[in-house]
């Protein structure tokens, strides 16, 4: 029951510090760490089938695509004859409030698919173990 | 040029994301050629223009530095970029023709490893140096773990278990230098250690960490133990890549924090002649080609950081010089060992014998490769040791300059040992049933081609080789690219 009710705290969670992270502490590595202990309270409480709706694909198609994008984001930058990871940072107005969004998020969202897809893929390989 | 750098890490690590993914090996074949040769073809360009001695670099994310992480290449760091491309070519084109990169994890991890053995060749950052170092050896678990057998996943666990102890020990003084020096620029950390005791030992954590990972004794029993287990390509990977960045970055952190320090040099001669000794008679009292040959890499690291600890550009030409040729040689001697083992059914010398007969051009390319390995003129492995114990002698190093001649001809009774029991002799009169494959020698071959190239015509690459050292002992304008 417990974990039932964390799993979406957990989420939160885990998007509050990707969201945070470019100015304070947080950031793609650690909401990736706390969305992965997520899975692993779920593969606890539930047993290898109860992790679907926080890891729906296989751990290793989620760690390419993070690898993708984070690499990716990184090297448009070079395309246009910016060092490499170089960032932009977007004034945007949602809904009357001011918010600032960097370029380095779309990094951080890559990150943060990478962490959990080997933490999937830990919980995984380390699960089956008999 | 020099935003192109951190493409030769990007670009295989993208594709070895791609590569997980892609049903079709002839397609993940092609995708790793096309990053291996991206790796390469920087290293190249890189070599290309530093001759007149500058330095590429670049801040990521166009930070101002030395707040941003620094990437930067000179001779040395281009020069090992091409090797590195070169030996996951040949080791890949291996499995290939073995039949063993069915697995996408093949791939996958291959590139993984050649990014991270890239990244960390060009990071000017401690930390950022650690986290390259974390991704090699993420990579490298993947591969040795090809298969899954149970010897398979208990050489993992030493292997592992000994590698993450390694990581912790170079946080630590990662941290300790961040805490004491404020930066871990390579830049601003130059002659660091020096002036601050706090600089200092945490630099000599960091050493010592690298001395894990790259076998130096006494911190080596992981190698000899982990390595002959993994699938033979993946040793020969292994063995042309992995231990060497830790030797590469070794180079750097101590010609750059400690600035070629007198008393840290004297350690790290002592460290080579013992790594030399304890190596070549560990591999007295093995059995299997594979066993032999990865004590004798340690060994031959040995010679390696004995180039460092001599610190003279002579002294840094002729390690460049060896640790090149080395690598060719080495590779080729595992991939010759994987093929005896893919043809004949084993690579334990008890069940082999009379090769020569059988296999002729087996035997030829591991007679030029063990050749090499122990020196024998006019090979390149000669050229690089008469270069290397001269260099000791002019430094007054007579010790390390004696050990080093002594120890390669105790390399040479251990080659001698493998011929005779393998290639020598009478075949086997039960031999177990290999599976040979066309072309299986091709890539080994290839690499034999490199200590008879470079023996007959030293001087081209010595003239590189010369060019790395002088970058490397040129720690100045190292830190005035890095660091402006």
């Amino acid at each position: 029951m417990a974990a039932r009710a964390l799993t979406p705290a957990v989420v939160v969670l885990a998007l509050f510090f990707l969201w945070r992270g470019h100015d304070a502490p947080g950031g793609g590595f650690i909401a990736g760490l706390v969305f992965g202990a997520g899975i692993v309270l779920r593969w606890l409480a539930f047993g290898p089938d109860g992790i679907g709706p926080l890891l729906p694909a296989p751990p290793s198609r989620v760690l390419a695509l993070g690898l993708v994008i984070a690499i990716g984001v990184g090297m448009v930058p070079v395309a246009v004859g910016e060092p490499f990871l170089s960032g932009a940072i977007w004034e945007l107005s949602v809904l009357g409030t001011e918010l600032k969004v960097a370029s380095s998020l779309v990094f951080d969202v890559g990150v943060t698919f990478v962490v959990v897809g080997m933490v999937g893929a830990f919980v995984r390989g380390m699960g089956s173990i008999r | 040029m020099s935003r192109f750098l951190p493409l030769a890490a990007a670009t295989p690590l993208l594709l070895a994301a791609a590569v997980a993914v892609v049903p079709a090996v002839v397609v993940r074949r092609v995708v790793a050629a096309a990053a291996i040769a991206t790796c390469g073809g920087i290293g190249v360009a890189a070599v290309g223009s530093t001759g007149d001695g500058g330095v590429l670099a670049t801040q990521l994310g166009g930070f101002p530095p030395p707040f941003a992480i620094a990437m930067a290449a000179d001779t040395f760091a281009g020069l090992m970029l091409v090797v590195f491309a070169l030996v996951t070519g040949l080791c890949l084109a291996f499995a290939g023709l073995r039949g063993h990169d069915g697995s996408p994890r093949a791939h996958a991890g291959a590139l993984a490893l050649l990014g991270a053995a890239a990244g960390a060749t060009l990071t000017a950052d401690l930390f950022n140096l650690f986290v390259w170092i974390e991704v090699l050896l993420l990579s490298s678990y993947v591969l040795i773990t090809i298969g899954g057998t149970a010897r398979r996943v208990r050489a993992g666990t030493i292997y592992v278990a000994t590698n993450l102890l390694g990581s912790s020990v170079f946080l630590a003084g990662v941290a300790l230098v961040y805490a004491t020096a404020g930066s871990v620029n390579l830049g601003v950390l130059r002659g660091a250690a020096a002036g601050s005791g706090g600089v200092a030992i945490g630099a000599t954590l960091v050493v010592v960490a690298l001395a894990v990972k790259s076998a130096l004794v006494p911190v080596h029993a992981w190698l000899p133990r982990s390595y002959p287990d993994a699938p033979t390509w993946v040793t020969a990977l292994f063995s042309g890549t992995l231990t060497k960045v830790g030797i590469v970055a070794l180079f750097r952190v101590v010609t750059v924090v400690f600035d070629g320090a007198a008393g840290v040099r004297e350690a790290i001669l002592i460290v080579a002649g013992v790594t030399m000794v304890v190596g070549v008679l560990g591999a007295v009292g093995q059995t299997s080609m594979r066993a032999i040959l990865s004590f004798h890499m340690v060994s031959q690291v040995g010679y390696l950081v004995m180039a460092l600890g001599i610190g003279t550009i002579a002294g840094l030409g002729a390690g460049v010089f060896f640790l090149v040729q080395y690598i060719a040689v080495k590779t080729a001697l595992f991939l010759v060992a994987g093929a005896v083992e893919s043809q004949e059914g084993s690579d334990d010398l008890e069940e082999l014998g009379g090769l020569v007969h059988k296999r002729p051009a087996l035997a030829a390319v591991f007679l030029i490769s063990a050749f090499a390995l122990a020196g024998v003129p006019p090979l390149s492995g000669f050229v690089a040791k008469v270069a290397l114990v001269r260099a000791a002698f002019d430094g007054a190093a007579y010790g390390i300059g004696a050990t080093a001649v002594a120890v390669s001809f105790l390399t040479l009774l251990s080659m001698v040992k493998i011929w005779n029991a393998a290639f020598w002799g009478s075949m086997p009169e039960e031999p177990i049933p290999g599976e040979p494959r066309a072309g299986l020698l091709v890539p080994a071959g290839v690499l034999a081609a490199v200590p008879i190239v470079l023996g007959l015509f030293a001087e081209s690459l010595w003239v590189v080789a010369d060019r790395a050292a002088r970058s490397l002992a040129d720690v100045v304008v190292y830190a005035s690219a890095v660091a402006p």
